[in-house]
């Protein structure tokens, strides 16, 4: 076969074009470190190279949200701590205020002391996180998740449970809302069920039970022959067990200040039962009088509707022979020292309970994280498998090249050196 | 005796000319397009015979040709080669380029995508923080920058492929032009060899325009070259006796050829695609560079769409649903080529509107000093002097405008060059969780919901609390009729109305869309009279007493009326609804007290309601709650189908129908609520579900398959080099001047010029010989 001459410099030329080119990518790929990404060189290793950094992307991203959960869930942990201890610590103060034995001052001492944690317990429920929003206000973060009027404390936030993405489909959240952390306790209520109060009020409860002649709260009394009975300022329906010398009866009337004519039909209508009368009070309209020609024992108060809970009470007056006595509070079980000494310790288990709770989220959190690195590392490796170069095969293969090329080049200029002109003449 | 001496000379000649012949293709071994030669020579015969005497020898050697080596199907291969590799040679930078274009660099789509999803994350932990929503926006601007600066580079590559394919397509033309010439040069001589050169043209030309265009070609007797497109014969003819074809070439550089006859018919006018060469690569790159920018854009309607439908979906921290995102409306304005004045367009779109989907053409009308824009059936849309405002869009005109000058504006929309994000205020993102809104199957009209939530608006009325004396005593009210207000998020009410003598007043108890939930049922024409908006009550609002009285009431409500005696009514409402309670009292001795507990009613985290049209003819509306089924409200839909009832903005865009129901549900909202920014995080992984998201793993499948298309051609041009390295091997056998060859015939030629020279001087020792025997 015979190629003419000029074609074989032109082939030659584009061979040794080919041998650059290979060479030069091939050395470029060994000075970045890294295959060729492009498709059009491997288009699967390609396309596994985007997903698996697409992939390392997600899931760095659910490891910075693990850690933004953690923090706040560190700080939900910490603060319900410090609520646990001053919760602790009320329970201890409740305690020793119901004893009849602890003098007035001792009882202020205790009530300061209260006032104190109180105040504190409240800042605990209004705590921010790193980023100044309230950490138990729900989806409410902005302003303080709780409005202390002095006497009361209303929850303002929502039962929103802000939560971040761990994985391609859990959800973590990353605290709890203030409405089931302090507004949910569950206490024994009037007739012995279980019913649910705010911690606040347990508190405010308290501090009650701590005030001048705290003392002198009583689920039960008893007066000889006359008595003055004063619900306090709410509109309510009162329910109560009279006793008088003839037997016992329960009552159950509504009762308004200006409108005590209800309560009094009510003790009224069982004076045969009990044999207690009752009468408007004669120096207080809104107040009766209860006679009863013996002892008059009331007890089992409830008062149910609407106003501040420390207006549930009734101010007994004895009255007996005609002589103002010493003042006497009639108190709903619920609001009786040992009530509030229970209530506490409910609200202690709730808190704990809810402590446990963040720790189960920040345990779920800690294998969500592990579950994480192992894909991490996983994904990592694919990704090296992938984008990294065999840098020994890719240096042996540019050897060869090399090789190749330096060969080319001598045969080219061996075989083109001489042609059958230098031999003539 | 002289006829050795002319069968020496003419061995002589035959040899010179055979020596100059080889060294003619000593010259041209580098030539391109040249051809070998070789001469071909023969016996003289006895020319001088005659009928006596026959000569028995020949009387030497003629030059009978000087030939030029030729093999039309080796050159047809090198052609078709040629063809194959040039098409291959020019897709193969354009599709690189492309794919250098989508990689995953820095400043790339793939990284913008990538930081949008981190700031959506980012701000997904702390939502209401106004420096994370700021990178939001810049990232959400960047991400629609980016792929619109991809689209708009594909968009230029596609313009130089189509400026390549006109400079193309001037060579194409030229070279017919100059071979039409060339064939009247064909068959002008008759000296052997004379037309040889001409022929290496002709070949030479016919490569450089197989290297353009893929041609089948057919030769005439005097070697002039029939020339048709593609690549099999029967295509449409280049070149023939008749001439030059006109061939142009539309714009996805497909050749449209029309006959060089004069005045060919339209209908004879072929429009082909190119098999071959430059044009086929380009026109192959083109469609490539053209599908990858549909892709493109497919990807961005997807991310458009699927994003806007999760943000608008989503609520603000005031409870209001969000806008779209990213936006894919465009225009391109077009002035007419016979305007005489000079204008330009800015043209901008309006969020919240929809603007025209089809073209609008603006005409200036100088008497009016305006320009007039209409749509596609010349309906006057909107006019103006240097603004043009339509629905959706403003038309912005500056320059000298004159008479009758038209600018066509088309509406380009859904490309990924218009992709911009259309938040520019931090407070417009909507983290929060979202109303979702699904319309009964059985509806029967084509309306559709948009639901948006209002401020529950406090009434005009005092608050109760601030009437009832704290002292738990008793107020006395001036005149019977609506006393005050219970504000949404108290827990309890206890009221009393007290008999001070003339009889205790009635309590009611109402909601402001007009449910009463306490107290005895009143006349239609006193609640007509009492439920008006100075009392109150919501605009619209339609008495219903199906729940007054009842222990388990609206919404949940426990209802207590023990205790009520001769001397007082009692009442008693636990667990309120979260909304505004209006009280009424009746006439009497309008003594009232009571209480109100306000404090943790907290607005419900899901409510579910349904609306039903109760009446398509006046666009009577009604809300239910899901799970009681009471009513919340009903009300009238007004001019635009807006009605508000409950909180709930409603507006159903169509045609309604009698008893068509949609249900809505709907979640409460705060600054810290970022559930509905993790929606839009949960799209950077693909939903099987849904089908939503998973944008990186979409855009990695356009650039695989335009690496896959790169592969494929780069495959195809290794393929066409060895072709064309064979066909070329072919040829250079056939035609090709190899040095060693034509040295050996150099040798070859001399010696016999040589010989013949000697030859001449052995006949003239024969005729030295000869004189001197005389």
């Amino acid at each position: 076969m015979t190629i003419g001459t000029s074609l074989q410099h032109t082939l030659a030329s584009k061979h040794f074009t080919r041998l650059d080119s290979e060479i030069s990518s091939l050395q470029s790929q060994i000075a970045a470190g890294k295959s060729d990404p492009r498709s059009s060189v491997d288009p699967v290793r390609a396309l596994n190279m985007s997903a698996a950094q697409d992939q390392k992307g997600l899931l760095e991203q659910f490891e910075k949200n693990l850690e933004t959960a953690d923090q706040r869930l560190s700080l939900s942990d910490s603060v319900l701590e410090e609520v646990g201890n001053i919760l602790e610590r009320f329970s201890e103060i409740a305690i020793r205020g119901a004893s009849a034995s602890v003098s007035d001052s001792e009882r202020d001492a205790l009530r300061i002391e209260a006032v104190q944690l109180r105040d504190n317990f409240v800042l605990l429920a209004q705590t921010r996180d790193d980023t100044g929003k309230a950490l138990f206000g729900g989806y409410q973060t902005q302003g303080d998740p709780f409005v202390d009027n002095g006497s009361n404390v209303e929850y303002v936030g929502d039962t929103g449970r802000h939560t971040l993405r761990v994985s391609d489909n859990a959800l973590l959240p990353t605290s709890l809302h203030g409405d089931e952390l302090f507004m949910q306790v569950e206490v024994e209520g009037a007739d012995g069920s279980a019913t649910t109060r705010d911690i606040f009020s347990i508190i405010e409860d308290t501090l009650s039970t701590l005030s001048k002649g705290g003392g002198a709260r009583q689920t039960g009394v008893t007066v000889a022959d006359d008595l003055r009975f004063k619900p306090g300022g709410a509109a309510a329906e009162i329910t109560m067990t009279i006793e008088g010398p003839s037997g016992s009866a329960t009552i159950s009337a509504p009762y308004m200040a200006s409108s005590p004519d209800a309560l009094l039909a009510a003790v009224n209508a069982v004076s045969a039962t009990t044999g207690i009368s009752a009468i408007i009070d004669p120096s207080d309209p809104a107040a009766l009088r209860l006679s009863g020609g013996g002892d008059i024992t009331l007890s089992d108060l409830r008062m149910e509707g609407g106003g501040a809970r420390q207006d549930k009470e009734v101010k007994i007056t004895p009255m007996t022979g005609g002589t103002e006595g010493n003042l006497t509070m009639l108190v709903p079980k619920t609001l009786s020292s040992n009530a509030q000494i229970g209530a506490i310790g409910a609200a202690l288990n709730h808190i704990a309970d809810k402590r446990a709770e963040v720790g189960s989220i920040q345990q779920v959190g800690e294998r969500q994280s592990a579950a994480l690195d192992n894909r991490k590392e996983m994904v990592e490796r694919a990704l090296a498998g992938y984008e990294g170069l065999d840098v020994a095969s890719a240096v042996t293969e540019l050897q060869a090249l090399l090789l190749n090329r330096e060969a080319a080049q001598q045969t080219y200029a061996k075989i083109s050196s001489r042609t059958l002109f230098d031999f003539l003449g | 005796m002289s006829d050795l001496f002319n069968v020496a000379k003419s061995g002589m000649v035959a040899s010179r000319v055979a020596l100059t012949t080889t060294s003619e293709n000593v010259a041209n071994a580098n030539t391109e397009g040249y051809s070998r030669r070789e001469v071909i020579t023969s016996e003289l015969s006895g020319s001088s015979a005659n009928p006596l005497f026959s000569s028995l020898n020949g009387h030497g050697v003629m030059i009978e040709d000087v030939r030029r080596a030729f093999d039309a199907l080796v050159i047809g291969q090198v052609r078709q080669t040629t063809s194959a590799l040039a098409s291959a040679e020019t897709m193969e930078p354009a599709l690189e380029q492309l794919e250098n274009r989508m990689l995953p660099d820095a400043g790339g789509v793939t990284e913008m995508l990538d930081s949008y999803f981190e700031a959506l994350e980012g701000l997904t932990a702390v939502p209401n923080d106004a420096g994370l929503r700021g990178v939001v926006l810049s990232a959400g601007s960047a991400l629609a920058s980016s792929v619109a600066d991809m689209a708009d580079d594909i968009t230029d590559l596609a313009e130089y492929l189509q400026g390549q394919g006109s400079q193309v397509l001037d060579r194409v033309n030229g070279i017919l032009k100059e071979m039409h010439i060339l064939h009247q040069q064909l068959g002008v001589s008759a000296v052997p060899g004379a037309n040889n050169s001409v022929l290496d043209r002709r070949d030479k030309l016919l490569t450089d325009l197989s290297e353009l265009v893929e041609v089948q070609v057919s030769y005439g007797d005097a070697g002039e070259a029939t020339i048709t497109l593609g690549n099999s014969p029967g295509g449409p003819t280049l070149l023939d006796r008749s001439g030059a074809a006109r061939v142009t070439m539309n714009s996805d550089l497909a050749l449209v050829v029309r006959p060089a006859i004069a005045a060919s018919p339209p209908e004879n006018t072929v429009t082909r695609y190119a098999t071959g060469g430059q044009l086929h690569g380009l026109s192959g790159a083109l469609s490539a560079v053209n599908a990858s920018l549909d892709d493109l854009s497919g990807w961005a309607v997807t991310l458009t769409e699927q994003m806007n439908a999760v943000h608008m979906a989503s609520r603000d921290a005031n409870g209001d649903p969000g806008g779209r995102l990213f936006s894919l409306n465009g225009w391109a304005a077009d002035p007419a080529p016979a305007n005489r004045g000079t204008s330009i367009v800015t043209i901008s779109e309006v969020e919240g509107e929809t603007p025209p989907s089809g073209d609008i053409r603006l005409v200036r009308d100088d008497t009016a000093g305006l320009w007039m824009a209409y749509d596609d059936s010349n309906t006057l849309l909107g006019s103006g002097a240097n603004q043009v405002v339509l629905d959706g869009m403003v038309i912005d005109v500056t320059g000298d405008p004159i008479e009758g000058d038209v600018i066509d504006i088309q509406a380009n929309h859904g490309r990924a060059q218009n992709m911009r994000f259309l938040l520019n205020d931090v407070d417009q993102v909507a983290a929060g969780g979202g109303v979702t809104v699904v319309t009964d199957g059985a509806n029967t009209g084509d309306a559709e919901l948009s639901v948006s939530t209002v401020e529950l608006t406090a009434s005009s009325q005092p608050n109760l609390s601030d009437i009832l004396p704290s002292d738990g005593s008793s107020a006395t009210l001036a005149s019977a009729g609506v006393v005050g207000m219970v504000p949404a998020g108290a827990t309890e009410l206890t009221l009393a109305s007290l008999n001070t003598g003339g009889g205790a007043s009635d309590i009611m108890v109402f909601t402001r869309e007009g449910t009463q939930i306490a107290g005895p049922p009143m006349s239609a024409a006193a609640a007509g009279s009492l439920m008006t908006e100075a009392n109150g009550f919501a605009p619209g609002a339609i008495y219903d007493d199906t729940l007054t009285g009842q222990a388990d009431n609206y919404l949940g409500t426990q209802l207590s009326t023990d205790g009520s005696t001769a001397s007082a009514q009692w009442l008693r409402l636990t667990d309120l609804p979260y909304e505004d309670l209006i009280i009424v009292a009746g006439a009497g001795d309008l003594e009232i007290g009571g209480n109100v507990t306000l404090g943790n009613g907290a607005e419900p985290d899901d409510r579910s309601v349904t609306l039903e049209v109760l009446n398509a003819g006046t666009g009577e509306v009604e809300l239910r709650d899901q799970a009681t089924g009471h009513r919340l409200g009903g009300g009238l839909l007004d001019a635009n189908g807006n009605v508000e009832i409950a909180g709930f903005s409603l507006t159903l865009t169509g045609t309604t129908q009698t008893g068509d129901q949609y249900d809505i549900g709907a979640t409460s909202s705060g600054a810290g609520d970022a559930r509905g920014l993790s929606a839009l995080a949960a799209l950077r992984s693909y939903d099987s579900a849904t089908g939503a998201g998973g944008y990186d793993a979409l855009f990695a499948g356009i650039r695989t398959e335009v690496g896959g298309a790169l592969a494929g051609v780069q495959t195809k041009l290794q393929v066409a080099q060895a072709q064309h390295e064979a066909a070329q091997l072919a040829h250079s056998e056939a035609s090709g001047v190899d040095l060693d060859t034509e040295a050996a015939a150099l040798i070859k030629y001399q010696q016999a010029y040589q010989a013949n020279a000697r030859v001449m001087s052995v006949a003239r020792d024969i005729f030295s010989t000869l004189l001197n025997s005389l």
